[in-house]
């Protein structure tokens, strides 16, 4: 789920960057270190909204920068256990499928896409159910559910985010819809 | 900790994530946004077809329920359910059950918001 | 004008230096190359942005 979040944070803008415009400076600045990065109990920052004040600027001995303490709000998004996600498939592997849920990709491993048996149909890049015979291949659209998160702080691209689609009313969209239609006609 | 401190936050649907992900990209013209940025946009615009305002209103309306948590609106916001079982399923692991005449309010709220 | 001790005024024309050497825009007109010398004709003029927070 993504939040608007006000934070704070001490920008130091490099003396050579006095002359240029002080907001703009300290935007770039913080859209620079900030966006794209991962706070364990924060989520990931995905970008500067705007700022909100900016406090006075303070000297430190020994270093020409000047750090001014801000306030701003940011986009962030962080996956939450149990939370309810639609995503479209970016990567089939032998062990699973890529969902991109947001700015982050999930995976939905072989075990958890249904309860048949899965198999890697490495010719065509799918994953196929051996006894229905359904099969997921890159750009499906499906709804699934997360069941593990773990972000990764140092490198955002580490993080891993698992999903399961092994529940009711949940799947790729074409399944749901032709369960629904089953259900109906019964 | 990459930042000193968090003030407060608010919960977002993803209209309202996807308008000021736009506003971002109109704003950055001409410089190429980040990876992250880029998967952000493309799964909100291939996910979400309601404007940021309308998202709200749902969220509003479906927040004067019973049973219904701030955060539970917006995952019924942001999924649209159509049917029971969906909403069962944005429901499961919460403490509440819902009856069917429950189930079925809170769809007949979503429909008009289609 | 604030009137500073001589240890503020030793520790503000430092400091601004210490901006004008790492490329911080020069707020006098001058031909001195010397930061610290342009850091003293600031001084004198009453130009530099930093003030003291005495505690």
């Amino acid at each position: 789920m993504y939040f608007k979040t006000r934070l704070i944070n001490t920008v130091r803008v490099p003396p050579d960057l006095l002359g240029c415009e002080l907001d703009l400076v300290i935007k770039d600045l913080l859209c620079e270190s900030l966006e794209g990065r991962i706070n364990k109990k924060l989520g990931m920052i995905v970008v500067i909204i705007n700022l909100v004040e900016i406090g006075e600027g303070k000297i430190l001995t020994g270093d020409g920068g000047i750090y001014y303490e801000t306030t701003f709000d940011a986009l962030v998004y962080r996956p939450q256990i149990q939370e309810l996600v639609k995503g479209r498939v970016v990567e089939i592997v032998n062990f699973g499928a890529f969902v991109e849920i947001g700015p982050m990709d999930g995976l939905v491993h072989v075990s958890q896409i249904s309860d048949d048996f899965i198999s890697y149909d490495e010719k065509n890049g799918r994953l196929v159910c051996r006894e229905s015979n359904r099969a997921i291949s890159v750009g499906d659209g499906l709804m699934a559910r997360i069941v593990a998160v773990s972000l990764n702080e140092t490198d955002p691209g580490e993080s891993k985010i698992g999903l399961t689609m092994r529940q009711p009313a949940l799947g790729k969209f074409e399944w749901i819809e032709e369960d629904r239609r089953r259900a109906e006609s019964d | 900790m990459i930042v000193k401190k968090v003030l407060s936050e608010e919960m977002l649907t993803l209209a309202e994530a996807k308008a000021i992900l736009m506003e971002v990209r109109e704003e950055r013209e001409g410089e190429e946004l980040s990876y992250e940025k880029r998967k952000a946009i493309e799964h909100a615009e291939l996910f979400c077809h309601m404007d940021a305002a309308r998202s709200r209103e749902l969220v509003k309306e479906l927040e004067t329920l019973e049973k219904m948590k701030p955060e539970l609106a917006i995952r019924i916001a942001d999924i649209l359910p159509e049917t029971r079982d969906e909403v069962r399923a944005i429901y499961a692991k919460e403490r509440f059950t819902l009856t069917e005449e429950e189930l079925d309010a809170i769809l007949d709220i979503v429909n008009r918001y289609h | 004008m604030k009137k500073f001790t001589k240890y503020e005024k030793a520790r503000i024309i430092g400091a601004r230096a210490l901006q004008i050497s790492m490329g911080a825009p020069v707020l006098v007109k001058t031909d001195e190359m010397d930061p610290i010398e342009i850091a003293l004709l600031e001084f004198e003029k009453g130009v530099i942005p930093i003030t003291v927070r005495r505690k």
